[in-house]
């Protein structure tokens, strides 16, 4: 299932409004993965919320969000109902608190089967505990009557992806989901994850704030700064040859193993690298581009007007009028 | 491996305390519904036989409670009324409970205009006293138990429309909410079935306490003659007659009222050991 997101903006309601997304936009191909990769604040979830039609009341988002050719945007919430679950699966980031407390991890499972497929209650509980069992869940039948309490935090997760898989949606957004486990776990759920997007030739959304997860899952990188795209392109040319000074400036952050350890006369050289500040509020974006203030590379152009999107090589588009000197 | 099954614990258990509260109100409501049933099919004498010959008799001289000034019996009265009292109290709490649910929990699903109107009406109910709610009611309609019933639990209404709208506001700002609006819910359908299974804690010890003021309305009625009509017993009009007697004949004004303050105590204790069971927080503190 193909996503297409068109000049999509995001703004919260207020005289005036005030964009929290502005100019969005990627083009997501049938069983294509797409990384989106940003530091905390910078838009990544409201996005996805976007995407679904979930957004927070006092919000309201324009453009245009093309599913296989429908206008999202455009869809009466009766029929974004059915396409919610049904054609785009969502993972959450906490599965401590995606799961209804009071009610057992395989009801949970089978109310979307329930909902979106025209089976029965035991049909719908037999497919319930052959999910539960394919996401991976030690000793399935028994967890299947578990309350979320009784589960451990990777379990959680496990059931969480269940719950998205179980009416077989054809696009999956995962937004950090791996983000509130420990490190042995997010590897494993990520494997899993990966998986089952390949075994149901499913397009997958990956959203994180880390790179290394990003690089491993996603033939497409997609780069968010303050509520805008920076970089978008193969993950493996976004990665290795980075076109934003923003993007470069994430990738040398980045902890490396020996790092730490060259030995060198100069201390400086040791130490990791950081971007300066942090990501600026929506209220108080800098005059033309948004990463003037933190960023190595600026010119006095920068300042004046907001770079504009622009494909700089086939395939690989930035927003940035020094991405030349990067090439 | 870090997702190892939780073991079985190690110790077992230490046996659950009940609190001493559930327990007291438990025992107090349940001996007043077993004697509210046991009042249709047994009672000492019939509660409605007139015997003038036996007239104002004290305590133990005629029957366990005496008799009263048409010389019925009062032990025989007070359990007929403990049927009239509590099934009158518990009809009008599940009324007001069904519809007060219904309205919050929809206010706090849909939110927007429907949600002002209904808990704007809430509040002009809440801003009438209950009795005068019921008394303006029993007028419109004439005395009777389903205009008792009526009465009361458009009082209580309003408590029940607030509360399940605050509870379930607090429950859609938790993230399985989204989670489920994620896998394509319905707002009324997640309300169904995620808000109010997670709500309903509250709602029932909140239910307990109604009943106790149900109980104390209820009387109130039907000593001001608004109740069921005669000569249905009911404890609030034997309080009524009894008043006229208080010097001659005390025991007439004590048993009912000392029926009602137990019921009172009863379903008020019940609805706090309820709370103190439902609120892990308050373990310890018992």
């Amino acid at each position: 299932m193909s996503l297409e997101l068109e000049s999509v903006f995001v703004h919260l309601e207020g005289e005036p409004p005030l964009p929290l997304i502005a100019d969005m936009g990627f083009r997501l191909e049938d069983g294509g993965t797409l990384g989106i990769v940003g530091e905390s604040g910078s838009g990544k979830s409201l996005l996805a919320l976007a995407t679904i039609g979930l957004l927070p009341g006092g919000m309201r988002a324009a453009g245009r969000i093309l599913l296989d050719g429908r206008d999202l945007l455009a869809l009466p919430e009766s029929e974004l109902c059915h396409i919610r679950g049904a054609r785009i699966g969502m993972i959450f980031q906490e599965p401590m608190t995606t799961l209804n407390p009071v009610m057992r991890i395989g009801d949970q499972i089978a109310e979307g089967l329930l909902w979106h497929r025209e089976i029965g209650a035991a049909a719908a509980r037999a497919e319930a505990l052959r999910l539960l069992d394919r996401v991976r869940m030690p000793d399935a039948a028994r967890r299947f009557a578990f309350y979320p309490h009784e589960l451990s935090g990777g379990q959680r997760q496990r059931v969480g992806i269940a719950i998205a898989l179980a009416p077989g949606p054809k696009l999956l957004i995962a937004d950090e989901p791996t983000t509130a486990l420990d490190v042995t776990v997010q590897s494993e759920i990520l494997d899993l994850l990966a998986e089952l997007v390949a075994d149901s030739a499913m397009s997958l959304i990956l959203i994180s704030h880390d790179l290394g997860i990003i690089a491993g899952m996603a033939e497409r990188t997609l780069v968010m700064y303050a509520g805008t795209r920076f970089e978008e392109g193969p993950t493996e040319t976004v990665l290795r040859h980075p076109l934003n000074p923003y993007t470069r400036g994430l990738l040398l952050a980045m902890p490396q193993r020996g790092l730490a350890a060259a030995d060198g006369p100069d201390r400086r050289a040791r130490r990791l690298a950081s971007i300066p500040g942090s990501v600026p509020q929506a209220r108080q974006l800098p005059p033309g581009c948004r990463f003037a203030d933190r960023c190595a590379m600026i010119v006095p152009s920068c300042r004046p007007v907001e770079p504009a999107w622009r494909e700089l090589t086939p395939g690989h588009s930035v927003r940035c009028i020094r991405a030349e000197a990067l090439l | 491996m870090s997702e190892q099954a939780a073991a079985p614990p190690l110790a077992p258990r230490a046996a659950r305390r009940w609190p001493s509260t559930l327990v007291t109100g438990g025992a107090i409501t349940g001996a007043f519904i077993l004697i509210a049933l046991l009042s249709r099919i047994w009672t000492p004498e019939s509660p409605t036989r007139i015997h003038m010959a036996l007239r104002l008799k004290p305590p133990l001289a005629a029957g366990l409670l005496g008799t009263d000034p048409f010389g019925r019996d009062v032990l025989s009265m007070l359990m007929a009324g403990t049927w009239t009292s509590l099934t009158t109290a518990l009809l009008s709490v599940l009324l007001g409970l069904l519809v007060g649910v219904a309205l919050g929990s929809c206010a706090a699903a849909l939110r927007g205009r429907f949600e002002e109107v209904a808990m704007r009406g809430a509040d002009v109910i809440f801003a009438f006293p209950a009795i005068i709610t019921a008394i303006m009611v029993t007028n419109i309609f004439g005395p009777g138990q389903a205009t008792a019933v009526t009465a009361i639990g458009i009082f209580i209404i309003p408590v029940f429309a607030r509360l399940a709208r605050a509870s379930a506001l607090q429950i859609w700002a938790r993230d399985f909410c989204l989670a489920a609006q994620g896998a394509g819910k319905g707002r009324l359908r997640i309300t169904i079935e995620h808000v109010i299974p997670n709500i309903a804690g509250g709602l029932l010890v909140q239910a307990t306490i109604q009943l106790a003021l149900a109980i104390l309305i209820e009387a109130g009625l039907s000593y001001l003659g608004l109740g069921l009509p005669p000569p249905t017993p009911s404890w609030g009009r034997m309080l009524n007659d009894a008043q006229t007697f208080l010097d001659t004949a005390p025991w007439l004004a004590v048993a009912p009222g000392v029926a009602i303050a137990l019921a009172v105590l009863g379903f008020n204790l019940l609805g706090d050991g309820l709370r103190d069971l439902f609120d892990p927080r308050r373990e310890g503190r018992r």
